[in-house]
C-alpha cells in the first residue's frame, strides 16, 4: 500500500532524540514528537497493529545515517505514552506489552467513514456482517476497505453508542452483523 | 616700549578684555551660525541622498552598513526615528521593524526545542528563508540591529557573545559565567562534554556537573547516551550547526 518513501522530519536526524531526556519539560516535548512521528509512519505504511519487535528494528526507531537507535525499553515507553493519549491501545490477550493497535484514526473517526458510506449508498437499515463491510467488493476503495477486525469492531461500537448502527452477534467475530440505523 | 602700569595701565587692560570678549562672542555666533547652516545643508542632504539610494539601502546590506556608520557619525539615527522623514521617505525603520518581528518570530518557534539559544548565522539563515518584504540579502549586522529593537520589547531579548560567534537568548534567563564559557568550548559543533569542559577549564568536577546540569534544566542542551566513545553527550540545539531539527514543524 505504501509505495513512496517516508519523509521523516528533521528531529529523527539529531542525535538526542534517540536519549530519553532527564528534563521533564524537554522529554515531554520529546514524546510529543515521537508519538506525531510514530502515528504518521504507521499510517504511512497503513499499519493497524504493531509488533514491538519488529517496529524497533524498523527505519522509524533506527537512524543508521546517525548511527543512533531505540532501545527497546524506550520504544515501550513511547507506545505507552501513545497508548496514553488514546492514540493507541495495548493487546490485552497477548502476554505483556508486544503488539499495540494504533489508532492514526480513531475509532470514532473510522466509524464515521462507514457510516457515511451506508448513508451515501442509501443501505441504511439493512444488514451486513462484517466481513462484507471490510472485505466485499463492494465497499473497495472506500478508505475502510481492510480495515483491522478489531479496529472495525471499535468503530463500530463507537456508532452503536451514537445509536446509529445496533451490532449482532454471531459464531465467530467475523460473522457479526450490523445493523445501521 | 612703555608697560601698562598704574591706574591708566590698568583701564587700558580692562577695554582690551572687554574688547576680546566681544570679538570672541561674534566669532563663536558667527561660527554656530555657520555650522548650523552646514548641518542643515548636510542633513539635507543626507536625506535627498538617502531617498537616492533608498533601493540600495534596503537591498544591499553592505551599503546599509555604510549608511548606518555614517548617520552614526553625524549624530543622525534612522533606526530610531519612527515617524518623520527617515521612516516615512526611507522606510529603513520600517526595514528593522520588520527584521525585528521575523526575528522574533524564529527565536521563538525555534525555543520550544533549543531553549532560547540561537546563532545569529542560522537566525539569518532563517531570516534568509522566509523572505520577508524588502530584500533577501540580510547581513549579520542587520540581525544584531533587530534584536537591539528587540531589547525594548524586555521579553528577555539579548545577545550572547561567544568567542566566535554571537547568539541570541531569547528566553529570561541570566547566563553566569560559567554557562557561557561551557557554551564557548563547544560553538563550533553545539557537542559539549564533561571532559572536555573539565581539561579546558580546570574545573572540579561539581562545577562541570552544575554548569552542564543549568543548561540541561532550562533545556539549552539534550542528552544523548549513544556518543561516539560512550561518553554522554549534550547538544546544545541552538549551537549545532544547520540544526533543522530546531524546526518543529
Amino acid at each position: 500500500m505504501a509505495t513512496s518513501a517516508f519523509h521523516f522530519p528533521a528531529f529523527h536526524a539529531f542525535p538526542p532524540s534517540y536519549t530519553r531526556q532527564p528534563v521533564r519539560a524537554t522529554r515531554e516535548k520529546q514524546v510529543s514528537l515521537w508519538c506525531d512521528l510514530m502515528l504518521a509512519f504507521c499510517k504511512h505504511r497503513g499499519d493497524f497493529w504493531v509488533d514491538m519487535a519488529e517496529i524497533t528494528q524498523s527505519e522509524l526507531f533506527v537512524n543508521a545515517a546517525i548511527n543512533r537507535r531505540m532501545k527497546g525499553e524506550d520504544v515501550v515507553f513511547l507506545f505507552d505514552e501513545l497508548v496514553n493519549r488514546g492514540d493507541a491501545q495495548w493487546d490485552v490477550q497477548g502476554a505483556g506489552k508486544t503488539r499495540c493497535l494504533v489508532f492514526w484514526r480513531s475509532p470514532a473517526e473510522w466509524g464515521d467513514l462507514v457510516y457515511t458510506y451506508i448513508d451515501r449508498t442509501g443501505q441504511n437499515n439493512s444488514v451486513m456482517t462484517l466481513y462484507e463491510l471490510r472485505c466485499s467488493d463492494m465497499t473497495k476503495g472506500e478508505p475502510f476497505h481492510n480495515l483491522d477486525l478489531d479496529l472495525m469492531l471499535l468503530a463500530l461500537q463507537s456508532l452503536e453508542l451514537a445509536n446509529k448502527a445496533a451490532i449482532f452477534e454471531g459464531a465467530k467475530s467475523d460473522q457479526l452483523g450490523v445493523k445501521f440505523l | 616700549m612703555r608697560r601698562g602700569v598704574g591706574v591708566s595701565g590698568l583701564h587700558a587692560q580692562q577695554q582690551h578684555k572687554a574688547a576680546y570678549e566681544q570679538a570672541g562672542a561674534a566669532l563663536n555666533a558667527e561660527l554656530t551660525a555657520s555650522m548650523k547652516v552646514q548641518m542643515e545643508q548636510f542633513q539635507h542632504n543626507l536625506e535627498s541622498f538617502a531617498v537616492k539610494h533608498k533601493k540600495d539601502i534596503q537591498n544591499n546590506a553592505v551599503f546599509r552598513a555604510k549608511f548606518h556608520a555614517m548617520c552614526l557619525t553625524v549624530g543622525v539615527d534612522p533606526l530610531v526615528s519612527s515617524k518623520g522623514v527617515w521612516a516615512s521617505t526611507l522606510g529603513v525603520g520600517d526595514y528593522y521593524y520588520e527584521l525585528a518581528v521575523r526575528t522574533a518570530e524564529i527565536c521563538i518557534t525555534t525555543r520550544v526545542l533549543n531553549g532560547g539559544i540561537l546563532d545569529v548565522e542560522e537566525c539569518r539563515q532563517r531570516l534568509k528563508r522566509k523572505r520577508f518584504t524588502f530584500t533577501e540579502d540580510i547581513s549579520h549586522d542587520d540581525v544584531l540591529r533587530a534584536v537591539e529593537k528587540l531589547k525594548v520589547l524586555q521579553g528577555g531579548f539579548r545577545l550572547v557573545q561567544l568567542d566566535k560567534k554571537t547568539v541570541i537568548q531569547s528566553m529570561p534567563v541570566e547566563l553566569s559565567r560559567d554557562q557561557v564559557t561551557a557554551m564557548q568550548l563547544c560553538e563550533d559543533n553545539g557537542i559539549l562534554l564533561k571532559s572536555k569542559l573539565a581539561s579546558k577549564t580546570g574545573w572540579k568536577k561539581e562545577r562541570v556537573d552544575a554548569a552542564v546540569k543549568f543548561l540541561l534544566d532550562y533545556e539549552m542542551c539534550w542528552l544523548d547516551l549513544q556518543y561516539a566513545g560512550g561518553e554522554p553527550a549534550y547538544w546544545i540545539l541552538g549551537l549545532v550547526k544547520g540544526a533543522a531539527a530546531q524546526d518543529v514543524t
